[in-house]
């Protein structure tokens, strides 16, 4: 892009931030720039100008959304889940090629973001990616294949009250984690009722300290804005007194009964456990209306058959289980190996792991029910990572306690803008103390400058996933007149890709119907599974021969299916497989 | 379609022909056959009469009785909670809540708590017991909590159902509700059916020959029969009534337990809007302090134990400062371990009642839900039983008594084979795998007629070369009294109801002293005390989160508080006055 080009785009996208959605309307379709360079992986001229250097909020959502869907009436649809706790849509962009098949019989990636309200840029990588789609699939064979084949239901945010609260209220980068229904945290019978308070007003929730001679804390050498922990053994010089607040309910608690609080991503029902045991979990599964109308979406979306729902942060591309004793059934993990593998490739700086045993463990997480009751493939990326403050890898740094890696790219790139230095402050109970430290938008949230090339990754590795989809064809029809009018018609079924068209999960607790491979074109005497070709060995289906019912398709691998047929042609095989898709060849 | 069963393929065309003649006359020909279990053998109420029931009620007793409506269900039913309390604040008193119906076929629950209803409301403020209590205290009764269930009891043909109307698909073909019974023998109820067949895995029992088991080839056994639920194969795919209407099981689908991909529990737990409004009524009554479930789950004959196992509780605290538990629980904590035994022991003592068929399993059923999800005091009964006599005090009747029709490729055998079984005792090789069925089969014949259906022969489309019979145990009749037996049953269980809400906590200020220190310092000391006899909160009421606790303020006026804090929350406060 070049840099009018940028320059222009940046100042759309700027009034959008400042006024909403009047100036987006009005803002025409950016014109390709006379004398630049097309630089590769991106549109040069987008029909639909977006800038990857800011958080989008509700309402700029619906308006790329629809300018999406305008401008790309047969790549885009626009539209909703369902509605949240406060009323919001739950925006849905369904990108495919409309004009080939049908978008809701088409293997599905299902991705969604920011379940956890403060883990915003899941929603810009999941908003990126429609967005990339759209406007390459011109330029790029690959993505123009992709979307043929595939659906991308895409849900950049599956929790936009919590988005908001994030955007526009004073925060850290960690509040809320919550969305906002409001829970009494503290049993006392009263909702939400002792928060964090901004107490010098400057927009930004930092921390507290206080002086005191027999603190444990010390002022770093190298950043007077880097508080760090004594020795056991050094005397300190401040005492650090948590996030900035105050005891709003008078019951010698400071901010205990804050926004929420439950955790989305524990109000799944797949291997749920209550509060005392998994906290956060909220009073039942599905409490939530936003868990419940993802739920629904999938549940009534069979053809989905992987997922990816994005997190902050820490650089790791995580699977199930989320408890020990639950399992990822073998040939699964092999699958879900190949893709770690390649992602580890993709998002340097990102880890393969496994969520109980390489995290912690989890008690009814969003990616568990995703696996585990629907059997569909399903990754967590933790976006962000440390590494790319600048590029070295965990382990490798030289220590220094004086300084931080965080506080270092703040003052070398970012200049300072990333952490509030200390200001003095007048706390009601504590008196005289002083607040500072990072920002929301800092060491969770990621850069401006960085972002797009975050987004870049971690779709690329998603359309990789998406890619590896099971994908069922007809690849051939044998036809072999067998006397007295009949013919034995042999077909083989291929799934040219590298997940079968049933998880092992699924085929377990048969969560999804049998595939179907039916023949048209006479009446079918007899019909097998020809299970092994060069032997031909078989076995007969009586029930229905004509509709042959098979348990899976393997990953890059075939069935063969075989009828004795009164007639002797035109035939049509069509595969019909509720993830694997439908095709149809005719000989 | 779990485990097709091999049959002959000839003549399917001529089955599939006379499948749709019988199809055909069906509708008809049942009209003319009145059902054996009539309505003065089991006076019971259906959905419009508990309706007008409920009604009237709340038209004569308007200063007591609410009717709250907690569901619509999917079979357009409401699922109803009545409110007793008197005037304002009775969702601020502590409360019990009566949960009845939630197991469909036990429409004797749904009896019980309308009968309470009645007699506490035409009770309040003529006798001084009940109108103290309802002025401390408030009790919910939800009546039916899977109507659409319950309604299978009033149809004709007449079957035990345990899932509401919601369309499912059982064995994963794509139809939906597609292969229910039919009442081949047009008695108007369904029962079970056998067939002849030297490959069948069943056998007619040698002593009592109108029972079926399981025939055991380690003792040389042969089977003669397969057996299923009665009716037609009407997809055609080998398996008899695998997909019947009907969709979850309410008594299944809440979480404690709950279990994935089983018969009858949905697709997740809470999916069932009888199920979720029975949670969320936890949620918006935190006033609940006990529950008492009327269902095939017991805690009252047999209490919950504690059992000791390493780590199951552990001393980290979350974000609220409370203790949490480091994996789920696998039993009671050992703090209410005493006081479910006291409670049991006073509902044998109230009742009468000293033995019983042990507890229908545990998965997914509102008793368990109430204690480890929602943190309740939680008490569970069967409220009635074909009696086990004294002789059998001590035995726990087996599992598997039922012909296993699933495993035959007919799914349900929990609908149609009986109430939902005890769970297996010890092994024990001589013992009789048909006790429980001989006891119950004897009492019926003794006592309600018709309550087993003779075997009697019928021409079925499916089987045209092999003897086939139809009977068994008539649907309902293990599980719910005939009229003769109702009152005591309903005498017994309001005895108990009305002392159960006796023992909610009940918390009182004791002891306020005004101490002068010196000019203007005042120390205030407060006893706060509990003069119920159940703790304010259970062991893992204090766990969990959503019973409060008890907030104890001082409210100032203009004073100034020197020292000690306003607000104060409380954990369990022990009962019988313990402050």
């Amino acid at each position: 892009m070049s840099t009018a080009a940028g320059r222009l785009a940046a100042r759309v996208a700027g009034i959008v931030a400042m006024t909403g959605l009047v100036a987006l309307m009005t803002a025409g379709p950016a014109v390709a720039q006379a004398g630049a360079l097309a630089a590769l992986g991106s549109p040069p001229d987008p029909k639909v100008p977006v800038s990857w250097d800011r958080y989008y909020d509700h309402a700029a959502v619906e308006d790329i959304g629809r300018r999406l869907e305008e401008a790309y009436p047969d790549r885009c649809r626009f539209g909703s889940i369902g509605k949240s706790y406060e009323g919001r849509d739950i925006w849905l962009l369904t990108v495919t090629n409309f004009r080939v098949g049908e978008a809701d019989r088409k293997p599905a990636m299902y991705i969604d973001g920011n379940i956890h309200s403060n883990e915003i840029q899941g929603q810009e990588i999941a908003l990126y990616t429609a967005w990339y789609l759209c406007e390459m699939a011109d330029r790029v064979p690959w993505v123009s294949d992709l979307l043929d084949d595939r659906t991308m239901y895409i849900v950049p945010t599956i929790n936009p009250d919590g988005r908001a609260a994030f955007i526009e209220s004073p925060n850290t980068p960690s509040s809320p984690r919550s969305g906002v229904a409001p829970r009494d945290d503290d049993g006392d019978g009263l909702f939400d009722e002792d928060d964090l308070d901004d107490l010098n007003g400057d927009g930004h929730i930092t921390m507290m300290r206080r002086r005191d001679p027999n603190g444990r804390w010390l002022v770093s050498r190298e950043d007077p804005r880097l508080m760090i922990r004594a020795r056991p053994d050094e005397p300190g010089e401040y005492e650090i007194l948590g996030y900035e607040g105050f005891d709003n309910d008078n019951d010698g608690r400071v901010n205990e009964d804050r926004t929420g609080y439950y955790d989305p991503n524990r109000n799944w029902p797949w291997l749920w456990q209550p509060q005392y045991v998994q906290s956060g979990a909220d009073a039942y599964p599905t409490s939530l209306p936003e868990t419940q109308a993802v739920i629904d979406f999938v549940l009534s979306h069979e053809n989905i058959a992987g997922a990816q729902t994005y997190h902050n942060s820490g650089g790791m591309i995580l699977r199930g289980p989320g408890q020990a004793q639950d399992v990822v059934r073998p040939s699964d993990v092999r699958v879900y190996d190949r893709i770690g593998e390649i992602g580890e490739t993709i998002l340097p700086g990102y880890r393969y792991m496994v969520l109980w045993s390489d995290l912690y463990p989890v008690w009814g997480g969003e990616l568990d029910w995703f696996y585990g009751a629907r059997g569909i493939l399903t990754f967590s990326n933790e976006l962000w990572t440390s590494y790319n403050y600048f590029r070295i890898e965990r382990g490798e740094e030289t220590p220094d306690r004086h300084d931080r890696t965080d506080y270092r790219f703040d003052r070398l790139l970012l200049f300072g803008e990333a952490v509030v230095p200390w200001t003095p402050v007048e706390h009601p109970t504590y008196g005289p103390i002083e607040v500072g430290g990072v920002k929301k938008q800092y060491t969770r949230a990621i850069p401006g400058f960085m972002l797009a090339e975050e987004a870049h990754r971690n779709m690329a590795f998603t359309l990789f996933q998406a890619h590896q989809l099971p994908l069922a064809k007809v690849d051939s029809i044998a036809v072999r007149p067998i006397g007295q009018g009949l013919s034995e018609v042999t077909a083989i079924v291929a799934n040219k890709r590298l997940a079968p068209t049933h998880t092992q999960q699924d085929q377990d607790h048969r969560i999804s119907r049998p595939d179907w491979i039916s023949l048209e074109g006479g009446d079918v005497v007899a019909g097998f599974v020809v299970t092994d070709p060069l032997q031909d060995l078989a076995v007969e289906q009586e029930r229905r021969p004509a509709r042959i019912e098979v348990e899976s398709i393997p990953g890059m691998g075939t069935v063969t299916v075989r009828w004795i047929v009164r007639g002797s042609g035109p035939f049509t095989v069509t595969v019909d497989s509720p993830k694997g898709g439908v095709h149809s060849l005719s000989r | 379609m779990r485990g097709t069963q091999p049959g002959g393929t000839p003549g399917r065309l001529r089955r599939a022909i006379e499948r749709r003649l019988l199809a055909a006359f069906i509708p008809g020909f049942l009209l003319l056959v009145p059902a054996l279990q009539a309505q003065d053998t089991y006076p019971y109420h259906d959905d419009d009469a508990l309706s007008s029931a409920v009604r009237e009620l709340e038209s004569r007793h308007g200063n007591l009785v609410q009717v709250l409506e907690v569901a619509n269900t999917p079979g357009g039913a409401v699922v109803r909670a009545v409110r007793l309390g008197a005037g304002e604040g009775a969702d601020d008193r502590p409360a019990l809540l009566v949960v009845a119906g939630a197991y469909g076929p036990h429409l004797v629950g749904t009896e019980v708590a309308l009968h309470v209803a009645r007699s506490l409301a035409s009770g309040y403020g003529t006798d001084s017991t009940i109108t103290r209590l309802l002025d401390r205290t408030t009790i919910y009764l939800v009546l039916a909590a899977n109507p659409d269930a319950a309604a299978a009891f009033f149809e004709r043909p007449q079957r035990e159902r345990t899932r509401n109307a919601s369309p499912y698909d059982d064995d994963r073909d794509a139809e939906v509700d597609e292969d229910g019974p039919e009442d081949l023998d047009g008695n108007g109820l369904i029962t079970m059916m056998r067939v002849l067949d030297p490959a069948g895995e069943w056998l007619a029992d040698p002593e009592n020959p109108e029972l079926m088991r399981k025939a055991d080839p380690v003792k040389g056994e042969s089977g003669a029969y397969r057996v299923y639920v009665e009716g037609i194969d009407n997809d055609g795919d080998e398996a008899w009534n695998e997909d019947p209407p009907g969709g979850i099981d309410v008594n299944r689908n809440l979480p404690r337990g709950y279990e994935f991909f089983s018969e009858g529990a949905g697709l997740y737990p809470v999916e069932a809007p009888e199920a979720r409004a029975i949670a969320q009524f936890y949620l918006e009554h935190p006033n609940i302090a006990a529950v008492y479930v009327l269902g095939p789950q017991d805690n009252l004959l047999e209490a919950w134990k504690h059992e000791r196992e390493r780590g199951a509780v552990g001393t980290g605290e979350d974000g609220a400062g409370r203790r949490r538990s480091r994996r789920p629980l696998t039993s009671v904590l050992e703090v209410d371990e005493p006081y479910f035994a006291e409670v049991a022991r006073r509902f044998r003592d109230i009742t009468g009642l000293e033995s019983g068929p042990s507890s229908a399993p545990s998965s997914g059923d509102v008793l368990a839900s109430a204690y480890y999800d929602m943190g309740r005091w939680a008490f569970g009964s069967r409220a009635w039983w074909i009696p086990t006599g004294d002789d059998s005090s001590d035995e726990v009747p087996e599992a598997g008594a039922e012909p296993d029709a699933a495993a035959e490729g007919a799914a349900e055998a929990d609908e149609t084979g009986g109430p939902q079984r005890s769970r297996p005792g010890k092994a024990d090789k001589e013992k009789d795998p048909l006790e429980t069925e001989r006891r119950e089969l004897r009492w019926l014949r003794e006592n309600v007629p018709g309550g087993f259906v003779e075997w009697s022969e019928v021409s079925h489309p499916d089987f045209p070369d092999r003897t086939v019979e139809v009977g068994g145990f008539a649907p309902f009749a293990r599980l719910n009294p005939p009229a003769s037996e109702l009152d005591s049953v309903l005498a017994r269980q309001e005895r108990f109801i009305v002392a159960l809400a006796g023992l909610l906590p009940s918390v009182t200020l004791r002891d306020v002293e005004v101490e002068s220190l010196s000019d203007g310092v005042y120390r205030i000391k407060a006893r706060v005390a509990n003069e119920g006899f159940l703790p304010t909160l259970s062991g893992l009421g204090e766990l969990a989160r959503w019973p409060r606790r008890v907030r104890v303020e001082v409210v100032t006026d203009g004073q100034e508080i020197a020292s000690g804090q306003a607000v104060q929350l409380l954990g369990a406060i022990p009962g019988s006055g313990q402050g």
